[in-house]
């Protein structure tokens, strides 16, 4: 899970909006969120927690969302988070907001908002979609793998919380990682196991019942019985078997007797038969005489059929050529009649013929009028054109004439308001001039003031110059009396200085003379020359200050007399009546008036302008008029003289033909009736003559079918004369008998085999009745019923005794078949309970019965040496190679040693190993931290596994020295999280010197900012 | 002129949370301050690192003050310091400017560089060009250069910047990086993450001699004219076979130059023992005051080792020891779970459970039904 952004409105101590981009990290792994305390660090953290779970990182016995509301929010904005993130490929945003009260959009007051959230995935081009609404923190459980206990020991190390996942007891570790790892399924293994282990036990159990109650079945108590009564059964049925053997033989036995007599009696039946039917064929005897008679009578006839059948040939073919004749006839007369009635419509034909002629002439002349009726369209129509524009012109000139008025009033008008406001130029310039005075007035009266005060400024410096001339004056006569007095002193001292080096016998510089009665002495006080020089220097000075004192005084005195004497010449000039203010005032009113005059003047100009514009328009306007009406006069004239035109074209064209379409039509018609007529006489004509050739043909048809007609009727009498004579010679009474009898020709096979089939029939009952005779010479008739009735007792012996051990032969069988499938069972069960045993055994080793371990720990503790192999890569460095950490070795057994999951810490210096919950608080922060790292680089190593790449640490750094932090960051910071984001929160100084990319949160008047600091 | 080259003071460092002040201020005030009075030193030269911290302990604080106004106003000898990574730059360089007046030239914050320091000796003028450490995101902003963003870059320019209107003059260069083909140690506080932190000593081509600092063991790089002075103390253990002290410089007046290593000794020694526990502590030692890291080629553990250790080098700082078993149950699984299949890790538990009754032919078929139906129910795992 890696945060991509985090928007929090009015949440934690952020009054108003906070946006985190962690995108502005780019690949940096290290960042460091530092700040004052109460800023608002951990806050950020809680935000990402609450977004994801609903809940904040002290879980559910810390603060709960509700009272995340910032106190510094306005009632209008709603606390909310919204924090986006990538899982994997993909990317997601989830939105929340806890229940607050917010101020009413309308109205006063607050109303009650509830909780609210929402899922949203993001594709690559930034569009949402929304996952869900409700259930939020279930579906993140799933998108990220854990839930928020977990997310809070190992994404995310809460402040004094950090060491949950190192102080954890086994079982709370192996949910942790059972999560993590998903090896539920190896509990799932186990669960299959049992289940397998349970299905054989009861599939043994199945069949043990199966087999006692087929047992019951059997009717036996047990096997024992079981196979005693089947040796039993097996017994009887050879017994059985026995008896009906024997009564079967017995009864074929008497089988063959039975035969032997039935064919006895069959034969005396032969001969009653036999008998009888000869009976019969002896009665049928004259029939069959009578039957030879017609036979022969018959064959007679066939003799003579051939002839017949040519008389009637002959016949036929006459009858034929006579129906044909007559058609022939009715089809000529036909023709005929069709014929007179077309020669009928002559006269009809002719005088259609004139009226054709008449219709010709007609046509020739309408054509001719057709070019003059075009020409009085033409005319019309020029007329009416000429008529429309008229109107048109007409109205043109209305309308021109009526814009002109308009124009003229509005002239008028404009007139007026220029009239109205004339007379202002000479107001506006006396306005002006009396303004430029005023202003001139204000301007010397601010001069005069402002020499005045000049005036009043000068004497002042004059008073002090007159002081300051003074003291000065003062002081030169004291440094002056000083130093005389000095310089007396000196030069009586002179004297001395002089007596000094005099001795008796030299001269006096002075008088010369060469004894010194009385030496001067060195007086009190003498002064050095320095300090003469000193003071005749410092009475000169004085001397100079004064001096330029009295002149100070002089030249000011002098600048005050001058100023005041400009100041009252002004003053004359200019009376105070009104201080320069009051002119300036007065001066501004005035140029207002001015200005307000300029405006009106501006605006008479304007209107004059208006004024002349309009004038052209209204000239514009009245010479369009005159141009419309001159139009207008044109178009009447132009219509007066269509109209003439078209009269004169009246008089010459009759009214019926002024309409060249109307003529055309008629021509049209005409000339079609013209063409309709042709074509009717031309079809007359034709039909005529096709008539005529009709009746030609078949009349001569018919007269050939009359010829043929008559041959056949000559044929036909010589043949039957032949036919008469040759039946009289075979015996007949005449002809027609023959011809009568031709029809039956075809009884004379039938009759034929009637008679050789009575013949044989006959002879052959004879020969029977003999032999049958033969056959029963000397035997007696049997009694076949006493013979049938005692065969039928034996069968039905027979059958009892094979249905008996049927039956027998059935229930051994049914036995036989219980005892081998219980024998079958017996060996299922020996395989089951092989299976048995297997699986049992299977299942204690995956359950860890014996050894304490199921196959869940087994793996479990595998991947937590792993885990803890690579937390100890960091935890060496972190303590400088004292600590490692490892599984507990509890017990000495080898195999039970790796039941727990506890993590222990083995310490290099003493060469123990101890609980995790011995160390001191920095290096329990360093254990923890090197776990979560560890844990984390394991989980992303496998595929599918949960996305563990961002891990937040807050807090915890102060819990260590200034070497041991050393270290310990510099091992955060040399190993390679690989591609993991590890962000720290914390307040200790050099945590901010040595990270350079941070987020800085600072606490201002109105809640916190946070902002990036990237170097 | 005559100069001695020192660096990487790192005054108030803890080791293994003692203070090493106390040492320090033997050294210093024992060996180096006499040293310069011996040998006629012109000009001190510290290429940064002056404190361990930021803000350093108020004795370190004390001793570098003492040990600076000794130099300048003593022995009153000019006294060139620039500020390292690990000090503050700021703090480092308060009072400069009054400073620079009595003779201790401190470069630190960029703002208040001042060009190059004019030295004469009888050859005539000789500029020390000072290069405090700074980030390239600092002399970006300080020279309002865009295009600064690495280390190289950020020296060529500061350096651009420093040797202003010292043109045909005699130069020695003071800088504090770390120089490719340079060897570092555990101690150096790295100076950035993936090595951009390196740079070319090709950029000290023009200077008669460059006084580098940073690296703590005394080394040259490329030529014998840009040397690292080396730290003052062994600062970790991984230092412990290096030598310790200053470079003595002498350049003459056609710029030639002429070094030698001047050894410094502390009180205590830092040194690595190797061998077997019961070697290391039946071993005769007669400097069991020094302070010892004991790498222990045992393969059990060892009960108490420190405790012991201490009773015999009461300044043992720590034990190490790499070949023991780290943990047997790592060692009777011989597989790595990462490459593995369900199968084989179920077969080594089998092993590990069950050691003198393998899986039987019956068992390993019953176990494939189970793994089948497990994979049909859940899909495949996480291995």
């Amino acid at each position: 899970m890696k945060p991509v952004y985090l928007d929090m409105t009015a949440f934690g101590p952020y009054a108003g909006r906070q946006v985190i981009d962690f995108r502005l990290l780019g690949d940096r792994q290290l960042f460091l969120i530092y700040g004052p305390t109460g800023s608002g660090k951990t806050t950020i953290l809680d935000a990402m927690c609450y977004a994801l779970y609903g809940e904040l990182t002290g879980g559910t016995e810390g603060r709960n969302g509700a009272h995340m509301r910032s106190e510094y929010a306005t009632a209008e904005e709603t606390t909310r988070v919204a924090f986006t993130f990538r899982v994997g490929q993909k990317l997601y945003r989830v939105e929340r907001s806890p229940e607050q009260e917010i101020a009413k959009k309308r109205g006063t007051g607050t109303r009650h908002v509830s909780m609210k959230a929402a899922l949203y995935e993001q594709d690559e081009s930034g569009n949402e979609t929304l996952v869900t609404s409700k259930n939020v923190s279930q579906e993140i459980e799933q998108i990220l793998g854990f839930k928020s206990d977990q997310f809070r020991q190992v994404v995310l190390l809460p402040q004094g919380d950090f060491r949950k996942l190192l102080l954890a007891n086994s079982s709370d570790r192996q949910r942790i990682m059972q999560v993590l790892f998903h090896t539920q399924r190896y509990d799932r293994l186990q669960v299959l196991a049992r289940t397998m282990y349970d299905d054989v036990s009861r599939a043994y159990e199945d069949l043990k019942k199966k087999i006692e109650q087929y047992l019951s079945l059997a009717g036996a108590a047990d096997e024992e019985t079981l196979t005693r009564t089947i040796a039993d059964k097996t017994a009887r049925t050879e017994t059985a078997k026995e008896q009906a053997g024997k009564a079967v033989r017995q009864r074929d036995a008497f089988q063959e007797e039975v035969q032997q007599a039935e064919a006895v009696a069959s034969h005396w039946k032969a001969w009653d038969d036999a008998r009888t039917r000869l009976q019969k064929l002896e009665e049928q005897k004259d029939t069959m005489a009578e039957m030879r008679k017609r036979l022969d009578l018959l064959e007679k006839a066939r003799l003579l059929s051939e002839p017949c059948r040519t008389l009637d040939d002959i016949q036929k073919q006459g009858m034929d050529a006579s129906k044909e004749w007559d058609n022939l006839q009715k089809k000529a007369l036909a023709a005929d009649e069709e014929l007179k009635r077309l020669n009928g419509q002559e006269t009809d034909m002719k005088a259609g013929h004139d009226a054709c002629e008449r219709d010709k002439a007609g046509v020739i002349r309408l054509e001719s009028l057709v070019g003059e009726a075009s020409s009085y369209a033409a005319l019309k129509a020029e007329r009416d054109k000429a008529s429309q524009t008229a109107a048109a012109c007409e109205k043109a000139w209305h309308r021109a004439d009526q814009n002109r008025e308009a124009a003229q009033n509005e002239l008028e008008m404009i007139r007026k308001n220029r009239d109205a406001l004339s007379g202002r130029e000479g107001e506006y310039e006396k306005t002006k001039a009396r303004t430029k005075q005023w202003k001139l007035r204000a301007a010397q009266e601010k001069q005069i003031e402002a020499l005045q005060q000049t005036w009043q400024d000068t004497e002042g410096k004059q008073k002090e110059a007159a002081d300051r001339l003074q003291k000065a004056v003062k002081k030169a006569m004291q440094d002056k009396t000083d130093f005389e007095a000095v310089n007396a002193m000196f030069l009586q001292g002179q004297a001395f200085v002089l007596a000094e080096h005099l001795h008796d016998g030299d001269a006096c510089p002075v008088c010369g003379a060469v004894s010194h009665p009385k030496l001067a002495v060195k007086p009190a006080d003498f002064p050095e020359k320095a300090d003469v020089e000193r003071c005749h220097n410092r009475a000169e000075a004085s001397e100079k200050q004064r001096q330029q004192a009295e002149q100070d005084a002089q030249v000011l005195n002098a600048q005050a007399r001058e100023q005041q004497r400009q100041y009252e010449a002004l003053r004359q000039q200019y009376p105070a009546d009104g201080t320069s203010a009051d002119w300036s005032r007065r001066a501004d009113q005035s140029a207002a008036e001015e200005a307000a005059l300029l405006k009106e003047i501006e605006q008479v100009r304007k209107l004059t302008q208006q004024l002349e514009e309009k004038e052209k328009t209204v000239t514009l306007r009245s010479a369009e008029g005159e141009q419309a009406r001159k139009a207008y006069e044109e178009a009447r004239l132009h219509l007066t003289r269509a109209e003439e035109g078209l009269s004169r074209a009246e008089q010459t064209l009759p009214e019926e033909y002024r309409n060249p379409a109307a003529l055309k039509k008629k021509i049209q018609s005409l000339k079609q009736r013209l063409a309709e007529f042709e074509q009717k006489e031309k079809d007359w004509n034709a039909a005529r003559q096709q008539k005529e050739q009709e009746k030609a043909h078949w009349s001569g048809q018919a007269k050939i079918k009359a010829e043929q007609r008559d041959a056949l009727r000559l044929k036909y009498k010589s043949a039957l004369e032949e036919l008469k004579s040759q039946a009289g010679q075979y015996g007949f009474r005449d002809m027609n008998e023959c011809r009568a009898l031709q029809k039956e020709l075809q009884q004379i096979e039938s009759l034929k085999d009637t008679l050789t089939s009575y013949e044989a029939s006959r002879q052959q009952t004879q020969g029977q009745v003999l032999q049958e005779e033969k056959a029963i010479k000397d035997k007696a008739r049997p009694d076949m019923e006493r013979y049938r009735k005692k065969l039928d007792a034996l069968n039905q012996a027979c059958q009892d005794l094979s249905r008996q051990q049927a039956a027998l032969a059935a229930e051994l069988g049914q036995l036989m078949n219980c005892a081998s499938q219980i024998r079958a069972w017996h060996e299922e069960q020996a395989e089951l309970s092989e299976r048995y045993k297997t699986v049992g055994a299977l299942y204690d080793l995956i359950s860890g019965k014996t050894t304490g371990i199921n196959f869940e720990r087994y793996v479990l503790g595998a991947l937590l040496d792993e885990v803890l192999q690579a937390a100890n890569q960091r935890l060496q460095k972190m303590s400088r190679n004292r600590y490692e950490l490892q599984r507990s070795h509890s017990w000495d057994d080898r195999r039970v040693r790796q039941i727990g999951l506890d993590i222990e810490v083995f310490d290099a210096y003493t060469g123990y190993a101890r609980p995790a919950n011995t160390l001191s608080g920095g290096e329990t922060f360093l254990a923890s931290l090197s776990l979560a790292l560890g844990l984390a680089d394991v989980v992303q190593a496998y595929s599918g596994g949960i996305h563990l790449d961002t891990i937040f640490i807050d807090e915890g750094f102060g819990t260590l020295d200034p070497e041991t932090l050393d270290f310990a960051l510099k091992a955060l910071l040399e190993l390679r999280q690989g591609g993991r984001l590890v962000g720290i929160i914390s307040h200790v100084g050099e945590l901010r010197e040595r990270i350079d990319t941070r987020l800085a949160v600072r606490k201002t008047d109105c809640g916190s900012v946070a902002s990036f600091e990237l170097l | 002129m005559r100069i001695l080259h020192t660096a990487d003071w790192h005054l108030g460092k803890m080791f293994y949370g003692d203070y090493l002040t106390e040492e320090q201020g033997y050294v210093l005030k024992e060996q180096f301050l006499p040293l310069l009075k011996d040998e006629g030193v012109e000009a001190v030269v510290l290429s940064g690192d002056v404190y361990d911290r930021s803000l350093p302990p108020a004795a370190a604080v004390e001793l570098f003050d003492e040990i600076a106004t000794k130099v300048t106003a003593e022995l009153h000898i000019p006294f060139l310091v620039i500020s390292g990574n690990h000090d503050s730059a700021s703090r480092l360089s308060f009072g400069s400017a009054l400073l620079a007046r009595q003779g201790l030239y401190i470069a630190g914050d960029l703002d208040k560089l001042t060009g190059p320091v004019i030295l004469r000796d009888e050859a005539g003028p000789v500029a020390f060009v000072l290069l405090p450490y700074a980030e390239p995101a600092d002399v970006r902003h300080f020279l309002d250069d865009e295009t600064i963003h690495d280390h190289q870059k950020a020296l060529e320019a500061l350096c651009a910047f420093q040797s202003r209107g010292c043109d045909g003059m005699r130069a020695v260069c003071v800088s504090h990086v770390f120089a490719s083909g340079g060897k570092s140690s555990d101690s150096e506080r790295p100076l950035s993450i993936g090595g951009t932190d390196l740079i070319d000593s090709a950029a000290f081509d023009r200077f008669q001699y460059t006084a580098l600092g940073h690296l703590h063991g005394p080394q040259q790089v490329g030529r014998p004219e840009v040397r690292y002075a080396g730290s003052l103390l062994k600062y970790s253990f991984s230092e412990a076979t290096q030598k310790k002290g200053a470079v003595l410089v002498d350049l003459d007046g056609d710029g030639k130059v002429s070094s030698q290593f001047i050894p410094l000794t502390p009180h205590h020694d830092v040194r690595i023992l190797k061998g077997s526990f019961q070697d290391i502590m039946e071993r005769e030692d007669d400097r069991t005051g020094d302070y010892v890291l004991a790498r222990i080629d045992d393969t059990e553990p060892v009960l108490d080792g420190m405790a012991r250790l201490r009773k015999k080098y009461p300044n043992a700082m720590a034990l190490e020891a790499p070949q023991r078993c780290v943990s047997a149950s790592a060692g009777d699984r011989d597989f790595n779970i990462r490459g593995t299949t369900e199968e084989q890790l179920f077969s080594s538990f089998a092993a590990a459970m069950r050691p003198d009754q393998p899986l039987s032919e019956k068992e390993t078929g019953c176990l494939h039904q189970l793994w089948d139906a497990l994979r049909k129910e859940e899909g495949g795992g996480i291995l």
